[in-house]
């Protein structure tokens, strides 16, 4: 190869390595159809914030990773974790005007269209809260589960999909099984049951 | 004069001469016309006056290899502070996903303790007694 040539072959592989390291970059992805029903546009529209968390692929997988890396987390914990293909959560919170059940009922709607079982539903008349357990049945299995909350100033939606283990699910609820390190949990509230040892 | 009008004219009298006398000793006939050839044409336009191609850019091997040499510093200048942005984004959003989830298992369990709690209460259980 002449010396020329031999420049314009290593110019041309340079300049072509350096191109293909611009589109080194993670890939936009499309939210599944799944996170994609997860929109209300009435609640958004009404809410002072909007949470939204779309997690599944590699996200999830790294996130998953992440969180099993962490101390005291027990083994039934990380393996309903690693069994989740995907999950989302949709915060609205409201300062002004409170949400009302008219407002959540869009997302119960919704929720029954798509297939999901209420299997949990509690309401306090004395105060405005509600709370809906939703589940999603594959093949005699639950395969996923919803949970609608609505407090004075907050309506979230968190779905899981995956096998669900309710064991550990208890377990997490009740702050066992997943140690909570860097989360700001500023909006998670316990329950006073959990608070106290059993 | 200019040092390329000089170099041009040094190889127009070479070529002319080649043209004119025989062969030197141990010049094989194809080396010769190789040497006729070369001398022969323009030399803004012979292979062994360009530089990538590049008609006019006269360059010497060592000079193109400093030249690309500093492109490549240019274009790592450039790209690398990049990547490493995206190096470092890249953890936050993985820092970001961590703690999404965490969360939205902690809002998932404890909506399901919750929801126990409220319906298998014991002022539900008493109510059944």
């Amino acid at each position: 190869m002449t010396r020329p040539a031999f420049l314009r072959t290593a110019t041309l592989a340079l300049l072509a390595f350096f191109a293909s390291g611009s589109s080194m970059g993670i890939r936009a992805q499309d939210v599944p159809a799944e996170g994609a029903a997860l929109e209300f546009a009435d609640l958004e529209s009404k809410a002072d914030e909007v949470v939204k968390v779309n997690l599944w692929g590699r996200p999830l997988d790294q996130a998953k990773k992440l969180v099993g890396l962490r101390k005291n987390i027990t083994s039934s914990v990380r393996s309903f974790m690693n069994g989740l293909t995907a999950v989302y959560r949709r915060t609205y919170r409201f300062r002004r005007d409170p949400p009302s059940e008219d407002d959540v009922a869009p997302v119960h709607r919704q929720l029954a269209e798509d297939g999901w079982v209420p299997m949990i539903e509690t309401a306090d008349r004395q105060k405005p809260e509600s709370l809906s357990v939703y589940s999603y049945s594959e093949d005699e299995r639950v395969a996923g589960m919803t949970v609608v909350t609505r407090e004075a100033n907050e309506v979230t939606v968190v779905k899981i999909l995956g096998p669900v283990d309710f064991e550990a699910l208890s377990e997490i609820g009740s702050g066992l099984g997943l140690p909570v390190m860097n989360v700001a949990t500023t909006d998670i509230k316990k329950p006073a049951a959990a608070a106290q040892p059993r | 004069m200019h040092r390329h009008d000089k170099t041009s004219q040094l190889e127009a009298q070479l070529g002319r001469s080649l043209t004119r006398r025989a062969a030197p000793a141990g010049f094989s006939g194809g080396v010769m016309q190789r040497i006729r050839a070369e001398a022969g044409r323009d030399p803004q336009r012979a292979p062994s006056a360009r530089f990538l191609g590049l008609p006019g850019l006269r360059i010497s091997f060592p000079r193109a290899l400093a030249a690309c040499a500093c492109a490549a510093a240019v274009l790592v200048a450039l790209v690398v502070p990049g990547w490493h942005t995206r190096r470092q984004e890249a953890s936050v959003a993985m820092q970001t996903a961590e703690r999404e989830l965490a969360e939205v298992l902690q809002l998932t369990g404890l909506g399901w303790v919750r929801a126990q709690e409220a319906a298998f209460s014991p002022l539900q259980d008493k109510d059944n007694d």
